[in-house]
């Protein structure tokens, strides 16, 4: 009884529900369903691959750096400007790094200062895997690692996107406009898989994310 | 107010970042930074290369030329032996940037006997350190204009006597203030659109409609064009102002250390200043080995200087004293001065109102990854204009951006003739050559009116071969039909692969190119 008495005098913490907010950055509204945690959680590696992975990065990151936080990008030296700003990146929170070989310096940096990076998975030996993954438990950071995941990254929630189908564009006819995309979820920190039908990108929208709806799915070439 | 204008001489030796590089006088030397020609040796310049001309210009009027990037740490240590020849005549030497040096004349004109004493002592000092044809020396009243008649110079020394500035300047033309960093060149654009051809025009008018149309510099511009030119010069007077240094008990060996120390101590500078409504424009930078070896120099920065900007000049000043010979122990102490400073005229705070701590942390650590991969491997995307991937946004050196200027925000809007949204995901850093094949395996061309010979069957990327499943275009460009070098004509297909991937692809004379790859 005694202990029961102590344990009702301990102050309440309100520390379950403030700690999430904290702990987990958002993504956007079409990107919800496949985080059971509601968004990116701060000290995990997040994988994107397959043929939309660079797309899909972007989507996951657009909406933690609209709210203020600075985007990383290591080694992605290819990655075009434009589309950052079409994912509704802004621009004056981005970095980009190409660190050779000083990779682990560099994402050291990084990761003391940004709180989301995206680094090509293309630079990470093996050796170099355990120490970022280290790096990015202690330091709070999200990571998100695009392409090849073959090398055996072994990251903490591992997207897969597969069957992407072009909408807008016949034969010889019509442009590029958006791309159907099923986005798998799998990894360490998932015990069944999700999947999720996206336009990626979407035909208007600056997110670029928007789930395929049956009227959606009727977009016709233009 | 013009008892503070200081009697300042002032040497330039232009092209300085070829001059630095150049192995003999006769070395067709060309120096590009981001693309474009901004220094050259004689021998090139004869040849009629001009500053500002793209890689392909400088090398066809002058086949010969060896075109290299600009090396800021080489200018550092090759400007060296310049100033300690100076040093000899006058112990407060200001540095603009390497290639341009200045001091106050009065203690040396009454100990050399006069000003041509003194112009004498340095170009005679110039003489022992630099081939004599190419430094400039220019005397007035206050160091911009004596920066302007350095400019102006030939190979005499020019002398523009005591109260003539007003009138020297009267018949330059109004871009000669671009020249001397007082004025932007969009504002000398509409100074020139408003009928101020002259610098005695911008004089003739009321101080009090400058200032209410250009602002502090445009006030400057004005006080300057009167002959006011009364910025102090570094190191006239230090009292007062702050001074930050810091002692290792462990020696350093190296120069990141050190330059991340003053990294710190530039951020508190620049807080303290700022708290005071003031820039830092000069500053003095020292450090001592354990062995009591010494470097100290003075930088001037005319917009004031940031905490990466004290931390850029750093770098240079300790890696070009450390890449000497002169050191022989590890760095134990480290001294930032501030010596000159002015009214901050502000900049335009985030729309929240200022700086979070995200945009502190990510600054600091912005510093060391440049200290970690180089300064052209870290880079930040800024909105550019044009009609093909990788034009409307480019990618560049961080160093070259102030990061916590908000209006870099948002890119210019989408051009007439661009490919419309969504824009490919990768762009390749230099054109990737692919083959697009027709079902018959020949390669596809465009007419001259931009249709397609046939069809599109099978495109090959980097050895692989894949179908086309759907395509779309061509789209001919005809850009800059103006510009008789950088015209470009070209036609842009896309095409999604059996793979899925979709791809933009352009022809230009014949030959295919990867533009982009939405992936």
């Amino acid at each position: 009884m005694a202990a029961f008495a102590d344990i009702q005098s301990m102050p309440v913490r309100p520390a379950a529900s403030l700690a999430v907010g904290e702990r987990v950055l958002p993504v956007a509204d079409a990107l919800t369903p496949l985080f059971p945690e509601g968004g990116l959680v701060r000290g995990q590696m997040v994988g994107c691959g397959g043929p939309a992975a660079r797309s899909l990065a972007l989507a996951l990151v657009a909406r933690s750096i609209v709210e203020g936080r600075w985007l990383a990008i290591v080694g992605c030296d290819d990655l075009s400007a434009e589309a950052l700003v079409e994912s509704g990146i802004p621009l004056r929170r981005v970095v980009s790094a190409s660190p050779g070989r000083s990779l682990i310096d560099a994402a050291g940096a990084v990761l003391d200062g940004f709180e989301v990076v995206i680094i090509d998975a293309a630079l990470i030996a093996h050796s170099a895997v355990h120490r970022i993954a280290q790096r990015v438990r202690s330091r709070d950071a999200v990571v998100v690692l695009v392409g090849a995941a073959s090398g055996g990254v072994q990251t903490d929630i591992a997207f897969t996107t597969h069957d992407p189908a072009w909408e807008g564009i016949g034969w010889g006819t019509g442009r590029l406009v958006a791309r159907r995309v099923r986005v798998e979820r799998a990894g360490r920190r998932t015990p069944r898989p999700i999947t999720r039908d996206l336009w990626l990108p979407a035909q208007h929208s600056a997110i670029d994310v928007e789930e395929v709806t049956a009227a959606a799915s009727r977009l016709r070439m233009v | 107010m013009s008892s503070a204008v200081v009697r300042t001489i002032t040497v330039v030796i232009p092209d300085w970042p070829a001059v630095a590089l150049q192995h003999s006088n006769d070395d067709p030397l060309v120096v590009l930074e981001r693309g474009r020609v901004i220094a050259a040796s004689a021998v090139a310049l004869q040849q009629g290369v001009r500053h500002g001309d793209r890689r392909r210009a400088a090398t066809r009027s002058c086949p010969s030329a060896r075109v290299v990037s600009r090396d800021v740490l080489a200018e550092v240590r090759a400007f060296e032996p310049v100033i300690a020849a100076l040093a000899d005549i006058s112990p407060r030497l200001e540095i603009d940037q390497p290639g341009i040096v200045r001091f106050d004349m009065r203690g040396p004109t009454r100990r050399l006997g006069g000003e041509h004493g003194v112009v004498d002592a340095v170009a005679n000092a110039l003489a022992t350190c630099c081939s004599d044809e190419t430094a400039r020396i220019g005397v007035a009243d206050g160091p911009t204009v004596s920066l302007l008649a350095a400019h102006l110079a030939a190979q005499a020394p020019l002398v523009i006597p005591v109260g003539g500035s007003a009138e020297f300047l009267a018949q330059r033309p109004i871009g000669d203030v671009v020249a001397v960093d007082v004025l932007t060149s969009e504002g000398v654009d509409l100074l020139v659109r408003l009928g101020i051809a002259t610098i005695g025009d911008l004089a003739a008018l009321d101080p009090r409609d400058v200032l209410v149309r250009f602002g502090a510099e445009g006030a400057r511009a004005h006080r300057i064009a009167t002959g006011i030119d009364d910025r102090p010069l570094a190191a006239i007077e230090p009292a007062s102002l702050p001074e930050l240094e810091r002692r290792f008990d462990d020696p350093l060996t190296t120069v990141t250390p050190a330059v991340f120390a003053i990294r710190e101590m530039a951020g508190e500078l620049v807080e303290a200043l700022s708290s005071a409504g003031l820039s830092c424009t000069s500053l003095v930078l020292s450090a001592e080995t354990e062995h009591s070896e010494w470097t100290e120099q003075h930088w001037y920065r005319a917009e004031g200087f940031n905490a990466s900007a004290m931390v850029d000049r750093a770098r240079w000043q300790l890696d070009a004293w450390a890449a000497g010979s002169a050191v022989s122990a590890g760095i134990v102490l480290v001294r930032l001065r501030v010596v000159g400073v002015r009214p901050d005229v502000g900049r335009q705070d985030g729309f929240w109102g200022g700086i979070t701590a995200a945009d502190e942390a990510a600054t600091r650590a912005v510093a060391r990854l440049v200290a970690i991969c180089g300064e052209e491997q870290v880079r930040v995307p800024v909105a550019s204009g044009g009609r093909l991937p990788g034009e409307r946004c480019v990618w560049v050196p961080v160093t070259t951006v102030d990061l916590a200027d908000a209006s870099r925000d948002e890119p210019a809007p989408v051009w007439p003739g661009s490919v419309a949204r969504p824009a490919p995901t990768s762009v390749p850093i230099s054109p990737e050559p692919v083959e697009v094949l027709a079902v018959d395996g020949s390669l596809l061309s465009v007419s001259g009116r931009g249709d397609l010979n046939a069809d599109p069957d099978v495109v090959v990327i980097g050895g692989r071969r894949r179908r086309v499943v759907a395509w779309a275009g061509p789209w001919p460009l005809l850009d800059r039909w103006w510009d008789r070098r950088g015209r470009r004509r070209l036609a842009r297909l896309q095409v999604v692969l059996d793979d899925g991937s979709a791809h933009l692809l352009a022809v230009e004379q014949r030959r295919w190119s990867l533009m982009g790859t939405h992936d």
